[in-house]
């Protein structure tokens, strides 16, 4: 196998891999509005309505984040949303530890209680330097787009 | 040879069009599915979840040990029904705060409530603004001694007071 094509396939792997993730971190809220809305609370940096309004859309803008990465997809433009997203959660996972605060994470929503720590801080870097290789890779993620598209 | 090309000011525009596109189809699908939903979440409303009350009381788990054993306490989990069925203190009622009022009529709670000497609340853990909320809506009902239990659930669990689960 030649280089191009496996690094094709490194590629692929991480755009699925980090899209999956972000699927099943949407999925697992979606529904679940109002206790999202608390977990998100527990960080005590948004006023009611900021949680309340993350808590409706966040979710439902992982999902549609991760099926685009999946299935390959204005990919560099949901890389660029999964970046965002990943920085904002790694600012709210930061300034929770630097205040002392023993929180649960609320990455997965209410079901997998995963506290805030070193754990969901190494998840998030992981997601974030994923996304930021897919949208520094630009374009072999259009040449997947195109491809995708053609067939 | 695939050859990177460079990111052109137009393509970087779509891209932002795109990600702007993904958030606003992604607002709208949230916010109908909310609308539509079994527990809607309020939108900007002040006192509703997201929105951080006073801090009620808190007792801790040594404290809470002693006390069952020279007073009687009503435990009252308000975590949701999936986390409660996983686990739960021994003899607690489950009322989730999403739904509480609902439960208190449900579980006719006001008696109960009456007969015991304090109430103590149960939650994920000690950031729980949704057992702040219920301590909150109870005390003007006339419900006295109602304290959170500090850690929470965690704090529970790793206490060593007994647990049960839903079959």
């Amino acid at each position: 196998m030649s280089a191009a094509p496996m690094h094709r396939w490194f590629f692929r792997g991480v755009q699925i891999a980090l899209g999956a993730l972000l699927f099943v971190a949407g999925f697992t809220k979606f529904n679940n509005g109002w206790q999202f809305a608390e977990l998100i609370s527990n960080y005590r940096l948004l006023p009611a309505a900021g949680n309340q309004l993350v808590a409706i859309i966040l979710p439902w803008c992982e999902i549609s984040t991760g099926l685009l990465l999946v299935f390959g997809v204005w990919t560099r433009a949901a890389a660029i949303l999964s970046a965002l997203f990943f920085s904002a959660f790694a600012v709210a996972i930061l300034a929770a530890l630097a205040r002392g605060l023993d929180i649960e994470c609320g990455c997965f929503g209410t079901q997998a209680a995963t506290t805030v720590g070193a754990r969901a801080l190494a998840l998030d870097a992981a997601g974030l330097i994923a996304s930021l290789f897919l949208v520094i890779r630009h374009s072999s993620a259009s040449a997947l787009d195109t491809s995708a598209a053609a067939g | 040879m695939n050859r990177p090309a460079a990111a052109s000011p137009d393509s970087l525009k779509t891209d932002l069009f795109r990600v702007l596109a993904i958030v606003a189809a992604s607002a709208a699908l949230g916010i109908c599915n909310n609308y539509f939903g079994r527990h809607p979440v309020p939108l900007f409303a002040a006192d509703g979840p997201g929105a951080l009350p006073e801090r009620a009381e808190r007792i801790s788990t040594t404290a809470l040990a002693d006390e069952i054993k020279n007073r009687i306490l009503l435990i009252v989990d308000v975590r949701a029904p999936e986390n409660y069925a996983q686990g739960h203190a021994t003899g607690s009622l489950n009322a989730p705060a999403s739904d509480f009022l609902l439960h208190y009529k449900h579980l006719n709670l006001a008696p109960k409530f009456e007969a015991v000497d304090g109430v103590v609340l149960i939650c994920d853990d000690d950031q729980c603004p949704a057992a702040d909320r219920v301590t909150k809506m109870l005390i003007p009902m006339g419900v006295k001694n109602v304290r959170v239990l500090h850690g929470g659930w965690d704090a529970y669990r790793q206490s060593g007071l007994p647990i049960e689960k839903t079959p």
